[in-house]
């Protein structure tokens, strides 16, 4: 599902409806958006030239939570949580959809999303787990 | 912020004359980058780019007096000129690779279309450009930096694997306005989708 949940909306949820099993995510441009957002100033200000990736953001403006503004304080681990929930529900989706690849794709070759093509194809929606249809949903990949 | 989404498949030329909205106005979003770039990875295999002499003749003819701004730049640039491509501006803070948050979401967007089963099998060029503002060695190494950095941060924060990305700058080389080689339209980035391994 493409969930429009706003980051607010999702940490809402996620204290809901605590861990639930299916994962709700959201495109990357919609994740770092909100991260952006509410943080994009203090980053400028305070993590400066430090490149993004391997959590050097994340552990920035922890190390400066003092100083951030409150808006960024309340959203910035959830805006990360969102990108990594997007990453995650990547790597978990091929293991999902293995069963189904293999009952429904066996006759296309691996390698170059050959095997998703194969699997998001209008004829096969029906046929496709639940599951792997989320996860594939989760993962971004349609 | 201006972004260009297009599909080159004219002359040269037709980079002079494209259009540009404002970020502020609309943003960047998947399917205007799958429109640019899905199945367009046999104009690469088709005009035979080999980044490696690519590079190599940059490197030479900025060591030549009198070739900037050249009306009939190298064959290789211009194949690369004609190849259908997504043209990006990307904010970096001043003469350095740390791109400004502002500039994130754009990233993210590209990284969301990256990962579409549309062009989740190819490979793309990340090509870095400056404007014309100071020495043309000194912006060609500027330009290859940010390149690298927005690859950098497709493959470190939003997952797209490193053998996908190739980073290339080629500082003023290319100028999107030749007419004026100083402006903001200059600065850029693209990516052109050279197909799969």
């Amino acid at each position: 599902m493409r969930s429009s949940l706003t980051i607010a909306g999702a940490m809402v949820a996620s204290i809901l409806i605590g861990s639930p099993t299916v994962a709700q995510t959201i495109g990357y441009g919609e994740a770092i958006r909100g991260l952006t957002a509410a943080c994009g100033a203090d980053i400028e200000k305070h993590c400066k030239g430090i490149k993004p990736g391997g959590g050097a953001i994340s552990v920035c403006l922890a190390r400066n939570s003092s100083a951030i503004s409150n808006g960024c304080a309340a959203t910035f681990e959830a805006a990360f949580a969102l990108l990594s929930r997007r990453a995650a529900a990547q790597d978990a989706a091929p293991q999902i959809c293995a069963a189904d690849a293999k009952r429904l794709c066996s006759n296309f070759r691996q390698g170059g999303a050959r095997i998703l093509r194969c699997l998001i194809r209008r004829d096969n929606i029906r046929k496709v787990s639940n599951q792997c249809n989320q996860a594939i949903t989760d993962a971004g990949w349609r | 912020m201006t972004v260009l989404c297009k599909k080159l498949l004219g002359s040269a030329f037709a980079l002079l004359i494209g259009t540009s909205f404002s970020m502020a106005q609309g943003r960047i979003n998947e399917g205007d980058i799958l429109k640019s770039l899905a199945g367009t990875g046999q104009a690469a295999r088709a005009a035979n780019l080999n980044l490696d002499v690519l590079r190599q003749d940059v490197e030479k003819r900025i060591q030549v007096e009198g070739t900037e701004n050249a009306a009939s730049p190298p064959p290789v640039l211009q194949a690369l000129a004609k190849m259908p491509n997504l043209t990006v501006q990307i904010q970096f803070d001043f003469d350095s690779d740390w791109i400004r948050p502002a500039s994130w979401e754009t990233i993210g967007v590209i990284a969301d279309a990256l990962h579409h089963p549309l062009l989740l099998s190819d490979r793309f060029v990340v090509v870095g450009h400056t404007d014309a503002k100071g020495k043309r060695d000194y912006n060609l190494k500027l330009s290859e930096r940010r390149a690298i950095a927005v690859s950098d941060m497709l493959i470190s924060t939003f997952r797209i694997p490193p053998g996908r990305l190739i980073a290339l700058g080629l500082g003023e080389e290319q100028l999107q306005d030749q007419s004026n080689p100083d402006a903001g339209v200059n600065r850029r980035v693209q990516l052109l989708n050279i197909g799969p391994r």
